[in-house]
């Protein structure tokens, strides 16, 4: 098994509005998976789907070897999964959450149980309605690592915690890995914050899959660069041109966005007449939002 | 009065020719020939009288068209009513029929002719003058089934059939002699009645002592009634229950209740009219008798129980029955016992089926959908 | 997993069953204290008839008011969490809904319970006067299926989606609209009566509801 999940062509439809289509997402095994989009291009409800929760129109699912949802109980079974929101029975304290959960899960661990609770800080007579968003998001992620999950699947799962908070479940989650030979598929949009602990991205759009690869490739790979003097045609770069910005920001010259730049082809501008002012690394944040904006807008002219 | 000459004309000569045919024909030749022929005869014969009358009804459907009257004729019965309520009238005039001939049987033509005119409650006209001089108007209300409408007709004939009983005879049938059958409802009042009246008598009559049941029938009617319905106790609690000596505050009733003077509640009780000394049994379980004692005496029990004009209610009752005073209380006490309502004890059946639906529920649910709204 | 599912539903709606325990226990013991029938003469048979009748009504209406409160309650904190944490738990469906559905029938014993000793101890403190009979035995038989049918049916609605608890209750609100207006337009046709005639006569699921709810009769 090379991937731990797998979609080939999902299509579903969320209302009159909003459609995933042709989704065909590749999740290594043993890799820790980022999920990024802005807000409403579809991240929570491919989860939902992931996780049997909705039913795609067309399309397959496999998770761990298996097909979601004809198998589901055996895939959930080794799964560890966050919600985006709150999902667990507010009525119940954390204690009662606790049995209730273990009694679903055989492979369920009471000792790395009570080490995440020690390391949490959680109060076991405290009803989950009187939680704060920070001990509800702990106790969420308590309650997946705890089953010793194969998959962890976590739906922005520090998402408006505090930063102290957000660091104790992401050190979690890491320790687990490194323990466990566990896949993480982690959604965000703290693109920061996967930068760190992800090895591979993928990045989801209006529904659409718009870029799936390694982390290492997708930061390396975007560049900024100030040129001047280019012709206002440019045949057959090298690299992907993904913007080109003719406007005064850094200085003279024009801001180029381009996508597998390598410095061997700074002699590409020489060969055009233009000159190759600067080279600029992007974070993954800055590469996230011009691949975006690239992605939205019409392709500049080559 | 032109109309109902020219219905009893029409019925006159069906019955005329119908009489000529059996006058024809005497015993001694019926008893040495076949009855097959003559039997065939009488059919033939009825059935031209049905046709006469079908075309009397047709004709004076035509006549009344005039003022939008229908006519509806089954047997004895002669019903008029609007044309918008005719399926209905028609409907309930015929099931009315059909109970009392499945008590009469053939006697049904010893039933006082009646013609009525059955209009809903609804019904903004008025009833036209000349039908209201020839005929007797039931009102039913709206919404009222057909066989609410029957039940209406059935009991104004009831009442009607009074006028051919001596004075009591109708007492004991409570002015509405029963020529319908009972329903199990109404048997099941009467078994209620029977296994939770408070007097001793009635008490003795349901654990199946018949004599008190006769008693409680007052066949044979008692000399005193006072004495001979009620005991001690019986007459201490009427006392207490009647409220007009309450009202009234009478001496004696302190007497009878507080001093335990059973003179004093005799006194009491034979201080009241004829006929206002309330009897143990209600006219309800005494009409039962009487459909008791029609349905055991078959063919003829109606016409037998009609003819005995010089007895009381007892005489034409066993004569109705064609059997023994004793055995008729048998008979009827074992149809008053058969009629125990249903208890809360649930039968197999209905146990089985509340099951059926738990576990077809219960599926229903298991069938819930997985998928979710995003 | 039944027992962790079965102290939740507990949890949820321990406060209806204990209620319903108490109401169910003293239900029976009131209608005969009430009737007076603790002491009854033979005068009073069928007034005490007529009085232990008017309580039958209040067996019927706990039997359904039970099956509606366990039915819901033992879906309600699922809907509000929209069955993510149901449908994220590692049992298919089916198995989810009828463990829920066992724990629930379990929670329905105890007032089925609280009744049967209610009725047995009225019936045997009270003089039945001559004539009647005592019913405990059945009355808590009829009690209990009734009951079960009303949770049942209450919990096949819950369990599907609110989309489905709508089209149930469009249905409802169909028929009651559709009767009205041809009522009004002089149709008549009492469909909404024929329906409930189908529902409530054998073989009909509340036929179990009709019938003489009397712990004494004759």
């Amino acid at each position: 098994m090379s991937n731990v999940i797998e979609t080939r062509n999902l299509r579903y439809r969320a209302g009159r509005n909003f459609e995933i289509r042709e989704l065909s997402l590749n999740v290594p095994a043993g890799s820790i998976y980022g999920f990024l989009g802005p807000n409403g291009s579809g991240k929570t409800t491919t989860i939902a789907l992931l996780m049997g929760q909705l039913r795609a129109s067309q399309g397959s699912i496999t998770v761990l070897g298996q097909s979601m949802p004809q198998a589901a109980p055996r895939i959930l079974a080794r799964t560890g999964f966050v919600p985006e929101r709150p999902h667990l029975y507010p009525t119940l304290t954390v204690e009662e959450v606790l049995r209730y959960h273990a009694s679903f899960y055989q492979s369920w661990d009471w000792r790395r149980a009570d080490e995440l609770f020690g390391r949490f800080e959680l109060d076991r007579s405290l009803k989950l309605s009187a939680l704060s968003k920070g001990e509800t998001g702990k106790l969420m992620m308590l309650l997946a690592l705890a089953q010793n999950p194969d998959l962890l699947v976590l739906d922005e799962p520090t998402d408006g915690l505090d930063p102290v908070v957000r660091r104790a479940m992401i050190i979690a989650v890491l320790d687990y890995v490194s323990q466990r030979d566990a896949a993480v598929f982690i959604s965000s949009h703290l693109v920061h914050e996967l930068e760190r602990i992800c090895d591979w991205v993928g990045v989801m759009d209006n529904g659409k899959l718009v870029a799936e690869m390694p982390m290492q490739t997708f930061k390396s790979g975007i560049k900024r660069l100030r040129v001047t003097g280019a012709p206002a045609l440019v045949e057959d770069p090298p690299f992907v041109l993904l913007s080109r910005d003719t406007g005064e920001t850094l200085g003279a010259g024009e801001v180029w966005v381009v996508r597998g730049w390598q410095t061997p082809m700074q002699q590409y501008f020489e060969g055009i007449g233009a000159s190759l002012r600067e080279v600029v690394d992007l974070d993954l944040e800055e590469g996230f939002v011009e691949l975006l904006r690239t992605f939205r807008a019409p392709r500049a002219q080559a | 009065m032109c109309d109902r000459m020219f219905r009893t004309g029409v019925r006159g000569i069906g019955v005329a020719i119908l009489l000529a045919c059996i006058a024809g024909t005497s015993p001694a030749r019926l008893e040495a020939q076949d009855v097959a022929p003559y039997r065939a005869r009488v059919d033939s014969i009825t059935r031209l009288w049905e046709a006469a009358r079908e075309s009397a009804a047709r004709a004076d459907s035509a006549r009344r068209a005039a003022i939008s009257v229908d006519t509806i004729i089954r047997g004895a019965l002669v019903v008029m009513t609007t044309p918008q309520f005719r399926d209905l009238v028609e409907a309930a005039t015929q099931l009315a029929w059909e109970q009392l001939g499945a008590t009469l049987r053939e006697d049904t033509a010893l039933v006082r002719a009646r013609t009525f005119y059955v209009v809903s409650t609804e019904s903004n006209d008025p009833v036209p003058e000349p039908i209201r001089q020839e005929a007797e108007v039931i009102a039913y209300a709206d919404g009222s089934t057909f066989e609410d409408v029957a039940m209406r007709i059935g009991q104004r004939i009831e009442i009607a059939a009074v006028a051919d009983l001596d004075e009591a005879t109708s007492r004991f049938f409570g002015n509405h002699v029963p020529l319908r059958p009972f329903a199990d409802r109404e048997w099941t009042e009467v078994y209620v009645e029977l296994a939770t009246a408070p007097w001793s008598l009635l008490r003795a009559c349901y654990l199946g002592d018949l004599g008190r049941c006769g008693e409680a029938f007052d066949m044979p009617a008692a000399d005193d009634p006072v004495t001979g319905w009620y005991d001690a106790a019986d007459r201490r609690w009427y006392v207490e229950a009647d409220a007009r000596w309450y009202h009234e505050r009478d001496p004696r009733r302190t007497q009878c209740m507080e001093a335990g003077s059973d003179q004093a509640c005799l006194d009491l009780m034979r201080s009241l009219e004829p006929g206002e000394l309330q009897p143990p049994f209600s006219d309800r379980v005494r009409r039962s008798l009487a459909v008791a004692a029609l349905e055991l005496g078959g063919d003829g029990a109606y016409g037998r129980m009609l003819s005995d004009t010089s007895h009381g209610p007892e005489q034409r009752l066993t004569s109705a029955a064609g059997v023994s005073r004793d055995s008729l209380f048998a008979t009827w006490h074992a149809r008053v016992l058969a009629a125990r309502p249903e208890p809360m004890t649930i039968t197999r059946v209905a146990g089985w089926t509340a099951f059926f639906w738990v576990i077809a529920f219960a599926t229903l649910a298991a069938r819930s959908t997985r998928w979710r709204r995003a | 997993m039944f027992k962790a599912i079965l102290y939740t539903q507990w949890k949820w709606s321990r406060a209806v069953v204990m209620l319903s325990v108490v109401i169910a226990f003293t239900l029976p013991i009131m209608s005969v204290q009430r009737a007076g029938i603790t002491e009854p003469s033979r005068w009073e048979t069928q007034e005490l008839l007529h009085a232990i009748e008017m309580w039958s009504v209040w067996y019927t209406l706990l039997a359904a008011g039970l099956g509606l409160l366990v039915a819901t309650t033992a879906w309600a904190q699922d809907h509000r969490g929209r069955h993510v944490y149901a449908l994220s738990l590692p049992i298919p469906r089916w198995h989810y809904a009828m463990l829920r559905f066992a724990a629930g029938s379990l929670l329905l014993a105890a007032p089925v319970v609280a009744l049967w000793i209610g009725a047995l101890l009225a019936t045997a403190t009270a003089q039945i006067p001559p004539g009647l009979n005592a019913y405990p035995n059945a009355l808590a038989l009829r009690f209990a299926l009734a009951a079960f049918v009303a949770y049942s049916v209450f919990f096949a609605i819950s369990a599907g989606t609110t989309r489905t608890a709508g089209y149930v209750l469009a249905v409802v609100g169909a028929l009651v609209v559709t009767q009205v207006m041809m009522e009004a337009s002089g149709m008549g046709g009492g469909l909404v009566e024929v329906l409930f005639d189908r529902v409530i006569t054998w073989p009909g699921p509340l036929e179990i509801f009709t019938g003489r709810w009397m712990l004494i009769d004759v």
